[in-house]
């Protein structure tokens, strides 16, 4: 049951997040341990370092001077019953796995029977596990509830148009918050709680985002409510790069090639390029098993969002097929970043049916993750006889390389077979040509990352294959050896073969416009990936 | 990744639990009565792919003759209309009545599109009855399987004081002398509330019997909170 906090405690924690809230603005870098400040009074610019917006359907979320707690602007937000949508204002600040944050905004509704939700989360967004939802505040049927230890818990009855000002100490390793509710023209709290389980009772839950929306999913909401004054602070200096470019710390770009270097030092399986041969499944062992079973495991094994084995467990099964089970269901532990659980079961699908060469090339792959990479050097070598006309060893080798940050080794192995590419496009030979690229690119050679883009996009011109990913490449290493109109020209034709939807072109579109002083087209490719707040 | 969709859609359960996709892909029609299709613009909502956006622009009204479209369409077209009801995700007392009749249907396709979609028509706790009911005593453990992932995952409409018969029943479910029950009770709840309490469907069953108490406790908590 909530305990009840000494009136000094609640007086110093107060005292503390008013010398937060009361500090001056900073517009662009935070202070040190200030995650977050949103007053509403000025523009904030959307995007994955500030604020996403969602208004689709028929609900909104702007900006309104109706209403106002602190300046003389807040948020609105406006949900619509039986839309099929919601809106939601959701707000991104630096990961806290540890310590305390401290959480503060005012709100204001205006009818308290509608349904609204504000939650903090972490990694899990908003899942009701350990690392998603931490704290969970909802209004419904005229009151305030707070959601601990998986239990809504009401607050007290909630007033149309009365400015209600939160504040939240949120202890990551303990999983427990204090929470602290006043009416706006009132000193005295109306809940003051300490040492509340989280959502889900979870010690160590972290946290990284917050969100307000209406209902959570019933479509039943007629919500309108305002949000206004929301301050994060942290009980410790955080690093904040600056911003360099309206709400972003880091440019698309960057980020977008960071996040492949990412990818990449955490590889997943390849995909299946010969049955007979990946698999070692001859035709006569899929005649002896039934048909439907053997379709489900191959359709499993093959399928294009990565191998996966199959939902229900298929008792009985022929060596090869239970091998390539084993197989998908280590896939499934690599692209969790389970590499130890990924290893296990590729050994044993070697172990049950050796001839399927894949199975060792993703244990290589499992090592790779798990930084085991002299193992993994060894295994690769060993394998080399089993793809004489396959580029997919040689790309794991370079996987191996970026997994210990040697790129001049990736570069070393990709370089040759990639600088003589081959007339004949194949998959593995495209694969390796993107990784080369992006080595490239880690590495910093953007020009020859350029050359090598427009000389890929035009042998896949001539081979009549699809261009658009090798455009956005010329435009990638354009626009990160300085030239951003050939950027933008590339962005722009790579858009145009995508039918003008692809979120991350928005972005670098953005991003170019950025880099050559058109504010107002950038703002309007990054709101179409984040929204408006206007 | 928004948080209502998380929360109410987006938690997975897991492997052994997939969640609902597309129903087939239904070109012909196949009307049970031989009657003419009534409304082919409804009907090209959904045949051959279903277009929810397209079902949501006609609003909440769109529901009833959905239901009417259900019972006068065989098994295959039910399955994709029982689909775009959990699309839709509207609560509708037709869509319940047409759906409930095909809870306990063989037909493997419109079974689990039934079970998935009846919570996301309905808030009656009858529902949850004979979705707990398929849980714990269907023959077949597949849709044993699925009934406890609609009970996870599905049940958007129920208030918290109707979760309370949810919970009662998946802790009382934690008791059964089948382990796949017990497990899947389990599973469902942790969905449904983040936590275990450290049960395990396998432990010796007076440590079982002890985890199960805890829960009981907190069920005792969450209601006092109603």
């Amino acid at each position: 049951m909530a305990r009840h906090v000494s009136r000094q405690f609640v007086a110093g924690a107060l005292a503390a997040l008013a010398a937060v809230i009361l500090a001056p603005a900073v517009p662009a870098a935070a202070t040190a341990s200030e995650l977050v400040r949103y007053g509403f009074d000025d523009d904030v610019a959307t995007g994955p370092d500030t604020l996403q917006v969602f208004q689709n359907a028929r609900g909104s979320v702007r900006i309104s001077s109706a209403f106002n707690l602190g300046g003389y602007r807040s948020v609105e937000i406006h949900d619509v019953a039986g839309d099929g949508n919601f809106p939601e204002l959701l707000g991104r600040f630096p990961l806290r796995t540890e310590g305390r944050l401290y959480a503060h905004f005012g709100f204001l509704v205006t009818d308290p029977e509608q349904p609204w939700n504000v939650a903090l989360a972490g990694p899990e967004w908003f899942a009701l596990k350990k690392d998603g939802i931490g704290f969970w505040l909802e209004g419904r049927g005229g009151s305030l509830y707070h959601v601990s230890d998986s239990t809504p818990k009401r607050l007290f009855p909630l007033r149309s148009f009365v400015w209600y000002v939160v504040d939240v100490t949120y202890d990551v390793g303990a999983g427990t918050y204090d929470l602290s509710i006043r009416e706006e023209s009132s000193r005295e709290p109306l809940v003051s709680l300490a040492s509340q389980p989280n959502a889900t009772a979870h010690p160590g839950s972290a946290v990284q985002v917050f969100s307000f929306i209406g209902d959570t999913g019933s479509d039943t909401s007629e919500v309108v409510y305002y949000v206004d004054d929301i301050v994060l602070t942290a009980d410790r200096p955080v690093d904040l790069a600056p911003f360099v470019a309206p709400g972003r710390r880091k440019l698309f770009v960057d980020a977008w090639t960071d996040h492949k270097r990412r990818l990449a030092s955490g590889p997943v399986c390849f995909p299946v390029a010969d049955v007979a041969l990946d698999l070692g499944l001859d035709p006569s062992y899929l005649q002896g098993s039934a048909p439907s079973v053997a379709r489900r495991v191959l359709e499993g094994a093959l399928d294009p969002r990565g191998p996966r084995p199959p939902v229900k467990a298929l008792a009985e099964l022929p060596a090869p097929l239970a091998a390539v089970v084993l197989w998908a269901r280590g896939c499934e532990e690599l692209r969790a970043k389970r590499a130890d659980d990924a290893r296990a079961a590729f050994e044993r699908a070697e172990a049950l049916w050796p001839r399927g060469r894949i199975y060792p090339l993703s244990r290589a792959l499992a090592l790779a993750r798990a930084k085991q990479t002299d193992e993994a050097d060894r295994l690769l070598t060993s394998l080399a006889g089993l793809y004489r006309d396959d580029l997919r060893p040689e790309i794991a080798r370079a996987l191996v390389g970026i997994a210990r940050d040697d790129l001049d080794a990736a570069l070393r192995i990709l370089a040759p077979p990639a600088e003589g590419l081959p007339t004949e496009l194949r998959a593995d030979v495209l694969r390796l040509a993107e990784q080369y690229f992006f080595v490239l690119l880690w590495k910093g050679s953007f020009a020859d990352a350029l050359r090598y883009a427009t000389a890929v996009e035009a042998r896949a011109r001539e081979a009549a294959l699809p261009t658009t990913a090798w455009t956005e490449h010329v435009g990638d290493a354009a626009f990160l050896l300085g030239d951003a109109s050939a950027a933008l020209g590339a962005y722009q034709r790579a858009l145009i073969s995508r039918d003008g939807k692809d979120a991350r072109v928005f972005e670098k579109l953005a991003d170019a416009y950025f880099r050559l002083g058109d504010l107002d087209q950038e703002r309007l490719w990054r709101e179409k990936v984040y929204g408006s707040l206007h | 990744m928004r948080l209502a969709l998380v929360i109410v859609v987006g938690l997975t359960l897991a492997a052994s639990l997939a969640s609902p996709s597309q129903a087939a892909n239904v070109s012909a029609p196949h009307h049970v009565d031989g009657a003419a299709p009534s409304d082919p613009a409804l009907e090209s909502l959904l045949f051959p792919n279903v277009d929810l956006d397209g079902l949501r622009a006609k609003g909440p009204a769109v529901l009833p003759a959905l239901a009417r479209l259900y019972e006068r369409s065989d098994e295959s077209r039910r399955a994709v209309i029982a689909y775009a009801f959990y699309g839709l995700g509207w609560k509708s007392p037709e869509a319940k009545r047409v759906l409930i009749a095909d809870v306990h249907t063989p037909n493997r396709d419109l079974r689990l599109q039934v079970q998935w979609a009846l919570g996301r028509v309905s808030s009656d706790t009858d529902v949850v009855d004979i979705l707990l009911d398929n849980m714990q005593h269907d023959d077949n453990p597949l849709f044993r399987d699925k009934a406890a992932c609609a009970l996870a995952n599905d049940q958007i409409h129920l208030t918290p004081a109707q979760k309370v018969h949810l919970f009662e029943r998946l802790i009382r479910a934690m008791r059964d002398p089948k382990p796949d029950v017990r497990a899947i009770a389990s599973l469902a709840l942790e969905i449904q509330t983040g936590q275990t309490k450290g049960f395990n469907a396998n432990a010796p069953e007076a440590s079982r019997e002890a985890t199960v108490r805890v829960w009981e406790r907190w069920l005792d908590t969450y209601r006092a909170n109603l």
